[in-house]
């Protein structure tokens, strides 16, 4: 896998981190991402953590998060970086109106596997 | 054969008789010289010199993967500021140690040391010629491999280190300097360094196949050429096709490192800085870097496989089974090994359709592989065997062959590649099928033709001890590997403390540490049998293993030209071994069939009729006049 070129990959975990913790008796196991190719001095210690989980508490997680983009917003700093005319263009990615936040998340599980090949969304 | 007018020109006297031109001086006679056999000893030198400096480097990362954090002040006398205040070996030298090793192993060692020094030495020997079709070339050939090993050796003692982003290379880390340590002057170095090692290849390459299409003696057809000649023929051809690719992606890398150009760079972010290149690909890289970088392994391989067919056919004392399915075994591996190339590129994010063709084309090889081997076997099979340190090689390279070639099956699905890339698995299996076995291929060969190189015979029982220390610890070191492998542990890591999953496994690799060590320290063995026998040996008799093969009728100590007098004429293949109804258990290619009635197969009779016609021929000694 290379920098500035992503790549996908799809793959079916058969067990939840929890059931494997059960199984090793291992409350502290996690399953783990080591990074693969030669990419300089803290190639080593490229450590991703990797949580399966059934897609109820996926779902209940999402909920819990807060979009990047509407955290950011907030600050006023932010706003002004962005050129006059795409200000709106960049508010409508800002799920932040309690009305229309319910759908935004909706949209968001459903278009998530395909991220790299619809443009708008890269901003999640 | 053809007739063949484009001798080479040399100054040499109006007659056929050889008692020599003027002594040369010391220069031209030992430094500068244009003998293939003083070129295939020099090759031979400057690899043993790198190949103890590439294992004395695999020892020291060895000892910070197998005990992490190792105090090695000790070697701080070497490596200086390398080993940092605390004691333990710096992250970035770490990389540029297993890159080196790499580099090193693969070209300065198995292609310039091992194809070099038994290309050169034994194809004029053994297809009999006075010297290579051209001695100029040839010695300019080992002098660009010298000029390159000078500047990658130089490279060792930057202050940025030498070129660290694996010996592979990849950009965008060996193309952007500001990215590594070893992207600075190291890496330049290394590009310079492999592309004047390239044409030196090239120029060794097309000597090669020169004086083996050309210079064959009278009555050496094609298919009476020993396997030797065929294999060092058909890698030299690998080498042709696929070396020039490994320059063109070398100076592509170069233009995009020192001339702003995007080959292999497109929107880089660096230190959160945007780089202006645009357009290019690092994945066009990788398809340039393995269109040599998979031949490579079998520039690497072949050559061990031809020595052992010989030495292996001339111990078991029987004839190679199956002669010409070892040569078309060869060319299909030959052909094969340019078409799978992607195969080291599976989870580049290539189409997985492209994937599945280049698996069915790398399981192909498993063919052709699968006839050498069972070949081996069957000419040991029932043979007598002579276990000569040579033939302890050549056998143990086959079992190496065998089990490397079993994980390259696995290795060669893309869907298990998945798991499989770039972790201890595959370390273990080219260490073993491209690595060991090569070794083995040249310790064969230097144990085989040590005495027609020096005149002197290696001390045998120091041989076979070397080869069991050997043999036990390259399986001691890489069989444990392809469970590290299977679990995960991924290649070229400084440590791997920060993961949860190695933990069990700590001991394994300490132990393979320690195998590493063992085994690097049996090769001195080697190292003082090879120079104290060079000087102390037994002196060595005219054909010490009995063997059939041109090179033994010319006098123990060789001298220029090779042969007194004329070049013997041929009227067999190499492989006359216990040939039912001979007096001896062998027949020297150079013994024509009439003096062989009682041996010879009703259809070699007819041979017999030829023999005046092979005699009334000598259009290719090099030294005639004309």
């Amino acid at each position: 896998m290379l920098c500035e070129m992503p790549t996908k990959f799809w793959f079916t975990p058969d067990k939840s981190t929890e059931q494997m913790r059960a199984e090793l008796g291992n409350p502290n196991f996690d399953y783990e991402i080591a990074c693969t190719e030669v990419c300089g001095q803290g190639h080593f210690a490229m450590r991703l953590r990797l949580i399966v989980a059934d897609k109820a508490t996926v779902d209940a997680w999402k909920q819990q998060q807060k979009p990047l983009l509407s955290t950011i917003l907030e600050a006023a700093k932010f706003i002004s970086k962005i050129p006059e005319k795409l200000r709106a263009k960049a508010m409508d990615y800002a799920p932040y109106v309690e009305t229309k936040k319910k759908k935004r998340v909706q949209q968001l599980q459903r278009v998530l596997p395909c991220v790299n090949k619809n443009k708008n969304l890269k901003l999640y | 054969m053809s007739a063949i007018e484009t001798n080479v020109e040399h100054d040499v006297h109006a007659h056929g008789e050889h008692e020599h031109h003027e002594e040369l001086n010391f220069w031209r006679k030992y430094i500068f010289c244009e003998d293939h056999k003083v070129i295939a000893k020099q090759y031979m030198i400057t690899g043993i010199f790198w190949a103890i400096l590439g294992l004395a480097m695999s020892v020291v990362f060895r000892l910070q993967l197998g005990f992490p954090g190792i105090d090695l002040t000790w070697l701080k006398p070497v490596l200086g500021k390398w080993i940092t205040d605390t004691g333990t070996l710096d992250p970035n030298f770490y990389l540029a140690l297993v890159t080196m090793h790499g580099t090193i192993m693969v070209f300065f060692v198995l292609t310039a040391g091992l194809s070099g020094t038994f290309s050169n030495f034994l194809i004029p020997l053994q297809v009999g010629a006075r010297d290579m079709a051209s001695g100029f070339l040839n010695m300019l050939s080992f002098w660009f491999f010298f000029v390159s090993s000078l500047l990658m050796f130089v490279s060792i003692f930057l202050e940025t280190g030498p070129a660290a982003g694996g010996w592979v290379i990849y950009p965008p880390l060996s193309a952007l300097p500001q990215a590594h340590m070893g992207s600075q002057m190291g890496m330049t170095l290394w590009l310079i360094s492999m592309a004047i090692f390239i044409m030196s290849s090239l120029l060794g390459s097309l000597n090669y196949v020169t004086t083996i299409i050309n210079l064959r003696t009278r009555g050496m057809t094609f298919t009476r050429l020993p396997l030797t000649i065929w294999a060092f023929m058909i890698t030299a051809v690998l080498g042709i096709i696929s070396f020039p690719v490994l320059l063109s992606a070398a100076l592509l890398l170069i233009f995009d490192r020192h001339f702003g150009t995007s080959f292999y760079l497109s929107e880089i972010y660096i230190n959160g800085e945007a780089l202006p290149n645009v357009g290019g690909s690092p994945i066009l890289f990788q398809h340039l870097f393995w269109f040599l970088g998979h031949p490579e392994v079998y520039i690497v391989l072949l050559p061990a496989l031809g020595i052992t067919s010989e030495i292996i056919a001339t111990n078991a004392r029987k004839p190679i089974f199956g002669y010409r399915a070892m040569i078309a075994s060869l060319m299909a591996i030959a052909f094969l090994a340019f078409i799978v190339w992607a195969h080291h590129m599976f989870v580049t994010g290539m189409n997985p359709f492209l994937g599945s063709i280049f698996m069915f084309l790398t399981l192909i090889i498993a063919v052709p592989s699968a006839v050498k081997a069972f070949n081996y076997i069957t000419t040991l099979w029932r043979g007598n065997i002579v276990f000569t340190p040579g033939m302890l090689f050549s056998i143990g390279l086959v079992s190496l062959f065998v089990s490397g070639g079993v994980t390259g099956i696995i290795l060669g699905n893309s869907a298990l590649d998945i798991q499989l890339h770039d972790t201890y698995f595959v370390v273990a299996h080219f260490h073993i099928v491209m690595g060991a076995a090569s070794a083995f291929g040249f310790f064969a060969g230097i144990y085989h033709w040590y005495p027609k190189m020096f005149g002197r015979m290696m001390n045998s029982t120091m041989g076979q001890i070397h080869f069991w220390l050997t043999f036990a610890g390259v399986y001691l070191i890489f069989l444990p590997m392809h469970y590290i492998g299977i679990a995960g542990f991924p290649r070229r890591y400084y440590q791997f403390t920060g993961f949860d999953f190695t933990k069990s496994f700590t001991d394994l690799n300490m132990f393979i540490t320690v195998a590493a060590i063992f085994t690097f320290v049996a090769q001195f063995i080697f190292l003082w049998n090879f120079f104290y026998s060079m000087f102390k040996g037994k002196v060595a008799p005219l054909n010490p293993w009995r063997s059939n093969t041109l090179e033994w009728t010319t006098p123990v100590n060789v001298g220029h030209g090779n042969w007194v007098g004329e070049i013997p004429a041929v009227y067999r293949w190499p492989y006359d071994y216990s040939k039912p109804g001979a007096s001896e258990d062998f027949i020297p290619q150079n013994v024509p069939h009439s003096q062989t009635l009682e041996s010879n197969f009703p259809h070699e009779n007819e041979f017999i009729a030829q023999e005046k016609e092979i005699e009334s021929q000598n259009y290719n000694d090099q030294f005639a006049a004309h």
